[in-house]
């Protein structure tokens, strides 16, 4: 065990699995190009969970607490991913990684547009208040940051992602710039299928 | 072409989500739970990470990644090259980015004049988050008697690590922030005479 913790009760790992396995998973589809990234990362937020289980917190705040694990597992992927594409375009010289592209028309596609305008700290709040939606104390969980910090740094965020969203919107749409999903993602969102048939 | 928009864009966002939690696949689930459970039971982390390259890519490119990783690495080592070419991805940036501090920002005099506005003021009433302070002083950008903020984190509503001090009905404080919000971390505190003369002062300058 990874920090001294005795070894949970499979029975009760299990029930901590079945209550924020979901959850979880949706919250690292969101932030991948790839469902096979995803996957990897949930894995590993509850490895840690297993090995650290004594110090997971229980009730309302386990699953911000899986969030923030999963955050960090997912910055060290990227970063390692980052190392990895920008090492092979250097000596390739072509373009391997994917492009980012948003293809959605109306108001949805205005938001993505606009949120991928917005520092990337300020796109990670409004997800987690729209689409995991969180509230301000477990959104500091989260990340790490005071309450007081988030409800500032929200209220920041949301003001500029509203101009952005007006003057995309008086601009006639999105272009598909600025974005990692890819457009499968965001026109038909993130389909069972997709995820079963694990495209590599 | 102007596109009509209607209601709060944060509720586009929300309908924006990109993922269907209820259509995901618990097969998926199961395996992942079989994954996890199998690494964290596994003996050592050179176990985990054969096991998860092996999975990720065939070995021979494994290898030939490795090979171009070295050459590259070399590579830079003696230009020294930083340029990013068209296609790579931007800096690492997988859910925040530089979300790490624990406050908005570092408190001391300079950032304190950055504030909209600073006082020294007495709690009149307490509900929620909102906090309506009655204003002995106003160092800076107010101009009435009484004021009503959001003092998020300072109000005993939520249970808080870090930030302000546990305002009270009846006490005095010193207070800044911007937005209508009363800042933490040494932007709000117990009302100090020689705390409130430095405020006075760098606030005048």
């Amino acid at each position: 065990m990874g920090d001294g913790s005795p070894r949970p009760d499979p029975f009760d790992f299990d029930e901590v699995f079945a209550q924020h396995a979901r959850a979880v998973f949706a919250y690292a589809l969101r932030r991948c190009p790839q469902a096979a990234d995803a996957e990897d990362a949930v894995a590993e937020t509850f490895t840690i969970a297993w090995r650290r289980f004594g110090q997971v917190p229980r009730g309302e705040a386990t699953r911000p607490w899986l969030y923030g694990v999963c955050r960090r597992v997912l910055s060290n992927q990227r970063r390692g991913e980052v190392r990895r594409w920008r090492l092979l375009d250097r000596l390739a010289r072509r373009e391997q990684v994917p492009r980012p592209l948003v293809t959605e028309d109306g108001p949805a596609g205005l938001a993505i547009e606009a949120l991928g305008r917005l520092r990337g700290d300020e796109q990670e709040l409004l997800r987690l208040l729209a689409w995991e939606r969180l509230p301000h104390a477990e959104i500091a969980t989260v990340l790490g940051i005071s309450v007081n910090a988030v409800a500032i740094r929200i209220h920041r965020a949301r003001a500029r992602f509203e101009v952005e969203f007006h003057r995309e919107s008086q601009a006639g749409g999105p272009k598909g710039l600025g974005h990692h999903w890819t457009s499968t993602q965001v026109k038909g969102r993130v389909a069972a299928d997709r995820v079963r048939e694990r495209p590599r | 072409m102007t596109k009509r928009t209607e209601g709060d864009p944060l509720d586009q966002l929300s309908r924006a989500d990109p993922v269907d939690a209820h259509g995901l696949d618990l097969a998926v689930l199961a395996r992942i739970r079989q994954r996890s459970r199998g690494a964290a039971t596994s003996q050592t982390e050179g176990t985990q990470v054969a096991w998860k390259d092996a999975r990720r890519r065939p070995p021979a490119l494994a290898v030939s990644i490795g090979a171009v990783a070295v050459a590259v690495v070399a590579l830079l080592v003696l230009n020294g090259s930083d340029r990013r070419l068209p296609g790579a991805l931007p800096e690492p940036d997988p859910s925040g980015g530089p979300v790490t501090a624990l406050c908005v920002e570092t408190y001391d005099l300079d950032t304190l004049r950055d504030r909209d506005f600073a006082f020294d003021g007495t709690v009149q009433a307490l509900a929620g988050d909102s906090v309506t302070f009655m204003v002995n002083e106003s160092y800076r950008g107010l101009d009435s008697a009484s004021v009503t903020l959001s003092a998020v984190g300072m109000t005993g509503t939520i249970i808080t690590s870090a930030g302000g001090p546990s305002i009270s009905q009846g006490q005095r404080y010193l207070i800044a922030g911007d937005d209508g919000f009363a800042w933490a971390c040494g932007f709000s505190q117990p009302y100090r005479p020689e705390i409130a003369a430095r405020w006075a002062q760098a606030l005048a300058e």
